[in-house]
């Protein structure tokens, strides 16, 4: 993967009373340092540049997030969706995947990471503590990779051992680097998967510019493994072009070459997919990428996605192969409707509730409650 | 100022550093000068040596080298005029007395641009709306985009075939691409909004072949429907834009004629119609149909409760 190393750092008043604040700088010894009084300020200069995409991640700005850190995971509004949640430790992602939603979901061209990681675990423990008979899962990969920036930030080393004292929740560290150093020796009990979103090596050699190449991820993977984590797999998203088959067969082979299926958590799948802007901004950003030229037709909250019978054959032909080496892994689509579970799955939930209660117990600690227990641990029922 | 009669060779035609008339060639102009002569003098900039720039009055010029004419009175600036000063000139001239077409307004602002200086903010908003514009930035990148269309071209849109967005969205495709478009509309005709259509679809098939748009257009089928004599131009432009659709949605397009192929096994009367998802995203289907008696809507009841029984129905809700 290509590390990142910002050109310059800009650091919010208030950030330097953050110890994070000074042991990131520490680890930039030669890059230039400012103060600056309102990131937002700094942003609006960093959007109106031309190619504010490419050159606004060259600026790190380290700042305190005065909202909240953990909310529900946004594909919570789906048919059937995983009741996820999210922590936003950071903003941003320096790998410039071509398909990334963050190009334009984010005002934000520059990558942010939040200083006040106390205040986040205190929010954290809060919530999760209120609602002792529910099960957090709960992820850091959503508006930044979670590992990209863990030799700067060393988050993992803070959240993995706060998330191993809490009974009732696990982290999901998701990412497509191979920086898993810190996670070594780490005491996790159990409460963190590390999960990497995986693709065919033609797409992650073609749309995935600056991230670890399927090969790296996997030695991560195993080696996360070897030290006891739980790992899950995301293949999102699946990219259908002239020859997908064999390459995600050998993706799939690939993985279970590496990785004992036992320890895997959960497989996810999720066919690419758009909006309109995004779309046009690839294309505009990327023009040598052929993902914005799929048999795309527009569908829930207008996002473009494959015509569905594309969408159930790749879910379908994916989960075969799954199973052919890893019978007993689970297997779940992202932000998916019940008709494409039922044509390209072989398993459907009966709702939300049920899908999520499912994961919980991949995941959950022996002593957590009852509700779960008759849920069954794999999806082949 | 001074006016004088000049010689015409005394005036340099091949600099045309104000001008901003497309189509030199006026035969109407011609005509009236042969009738009843030069109304208003030309103006001309004073160059070095006895050879003059051209400011105002490039079409009577023309037109008098074309009758045979040896001088015209012109008004004469000096060297020192700038060129501003001298193109603001010309652009009232050309204002106050005709309309100015698309391309002369693209002409207006390179010239505006490139050779007065004039910036950005000052194009967008002082001489767009002079030229009868909006002053938006996007209006601006697409009249100066269409400063770089190709000749074939400049002709569609001097004959309004091709319309000022689709003119700009090809002007900046390879010369190679926009010949080839020259080509393809001496048969077909497109409206606007087929225009943009097939111009979506062109570009994002030619983003995967090999050959780019071109190879998309010189597809067998497209290039046949081009050339189909049982078809004006208006339905050959139609034909290619239902087979451009066909190559970029084949599985859609499939399941559309699929549907509608069961649909008519059905037998039902065209009093009804069965209409699919758009998209297929759901089976749902939308029955409409429209009776003006008890008795038709009897006759429609049975005639659904009948299709309804026939296994082709079932076919209505599966999408392959």
């Amino acid at each position: 993967m290509v590390p990142y190393r910002p050109t310059r750092v800009l650091v919010q008043t208030e950030s330097w009373q953050d110890s994070m604040t000074a042991e990131i700088l520490g680890r930039l010894p030669a890059v230039p340092v400012s103060t600056i009084d309102r990131p937002e300020a700094a942003i609006a200069e960093l959007s109106s540049s031309s190619d504010s995409h490419a050159t606004g991640k060259r600026t790190l700005i380290l700042a305190r997030n005065p909202g909240q850190f953990m909310k529900s995971c946004p594909g919570s509004g789906a048919e059937i969706c995983c009741n996820y949640y999210v922590i936003n430790f950071a903003l941003n992602c320096h790998f410039d995947c071509t398909y990334c939603i963050l190009q334009s979901y984010l005002d934000n061209p520059a990558l942010v990471v939040f200083t006040n990681c106390e205040a986040l675990m205190d929010e954290v423990i809060a919530q999760v503590s209120a609602q002792p008979g529910r099960f957090f899962r709960i992820g850091t990969g959503e508006l930044a990779d979670s590992l990209a920036l863990d030799d700067l930030t060393h988050y993992s080393l803070r959240l993995v051992p706060h998330f191993a004292g809490l009974r009732n929740a696990v982290l999901e560290l998701k990412t497509k680097s191979d920086r898993i150093a810190n996670l070594r020796g780490l005491e996790h009990k159990g409460h963190t998967v590390v999960s990497w979103s995986v693709n065919s090596m033609a797409i992650c050699r073609a749309e995935e510019l600056k991230a670890a190449p399927l090969e790296e991820r996997l030695a991560a993977a195993r080696q996360c493994q070897n030290w006891g984590y739980r790992i899950g797999f995301h293949f999102d998203p699946l990219v259908c072009y002239e020859g997908w088959e064999e390459d995600y067969h050998s993706a799939v082979e690939e993985i279970f070459r590496e990785i004992d299926p036992a320890g895997v958590a959960w497989v996810s799948l999720g066919a690419l997919r758009f909006t309109p802007h995004l779309r046009e901004l690839v294309r505009r950003r990327f023009p040598k990428s052929k993902v914005p030229y799929g048999e795309f037709v527009p569908g829930h909250h207008s996002k473009l996605r494959y015509f569905r019978p594309i969408r159930e054959e790749m879910y379908s032909k994916m989960t075969a192969w799954i199973r052919e080496l890893a019978p007993q892994v689970f297997v779940y689509l992202c932000m998916e409707d019940r008709a494409a579970w039922r044509h390209g799955l072989d398993w459907t939930p009966r709702d939300s509730q049920d899908l999520s209660d499912r994961m919980d117990s991949l995941v959950s600690i022996s002593d957590f409650g009852l509700r779960i227990a008759d849920c069954g641990l794999r999806n082949t029922d | 100022m001074i006016f004088q009669t000049v010689r015409l060779e005394d005036i340099d035609f091949s600099d045309e550093t104000f001008r901003m008339t497309e189509n030199l060639a006026s035969d109407g102009m011609a005509a009236s000068l042969r009738e009843v002569g030069l109304i208003n003098p030309v103006v001309l900039r004073a160059s070095a040596g006895t050879v003059a720039t051209i400011v105002c009055g490039f079409r009577r010029l023309h037109a008098l080298r074309r009758l045979g004419k040896t001088e015209v009175l012109a008004r004469i600036e000096p060297s020192s005029w700038l060129p501003l000063e001298a193109f603001t000139m010309a652009l009232s001239d050309n204002l106050s007395h005709r309309r100015i077409t698309a391309l002369e307004c693209s002409r207006a602002l390179f010239v505006l641009r490139d050779r007065c200086g004039v910036d950005r903010e000052s194009l967008i908003s002082r001489y767009l709306p002079m030229l009868g514009l909006k002053p938006h930035q996007n209006v601006l990148r697409t009249y100066l985009e269409l400063g770089l269309l190709a000749p074939a071209l400049r002709d569609l849109v001097g004959r309004e075939e091709i319309t000022v967005p689709t003119a700009a969205r090809l002007a900046v495709m390879p010369a190679s691409v926009q010949e080839r478009f020259g080509a393809m509309f001496k048969d077909v005709r497109l409206s606007a909004s087929f225009q943009r259509k097939v111009l979506d679809l062109l570009e994002e098939l030619g983003a995967t072949a090999s050959g780019g748009v071109l190879e998309v257009m010189d597809h067998p089928d497209v290039s046949a429907a081009c050339k189909d004599p049982a078809l004006s131009a208006f339905q050959r432009g139609e034909r290619v834009h239902d087979l451009l659709y066909r190559l970029r949605s084949p599985r859609l397009s499939r399941a559309h004629e699929r549907f509608r192929a069961n649909e008519q096994s059905l037998g039902l009367s065209g009093k009804v119609c069965i209409v699919p998802d758009p998209f297929f995203e759901t089976s749902r289907i939308r029955v409409n149909f429209e009776v003006s008696s008890p008795g038709e809507l009897r006759d429609v009841a049975s005639a659904l409760n009948r299709a309804a029984q026939d296994p082709t129905a079932d076919r209505l809700f599966q999408v392959e």
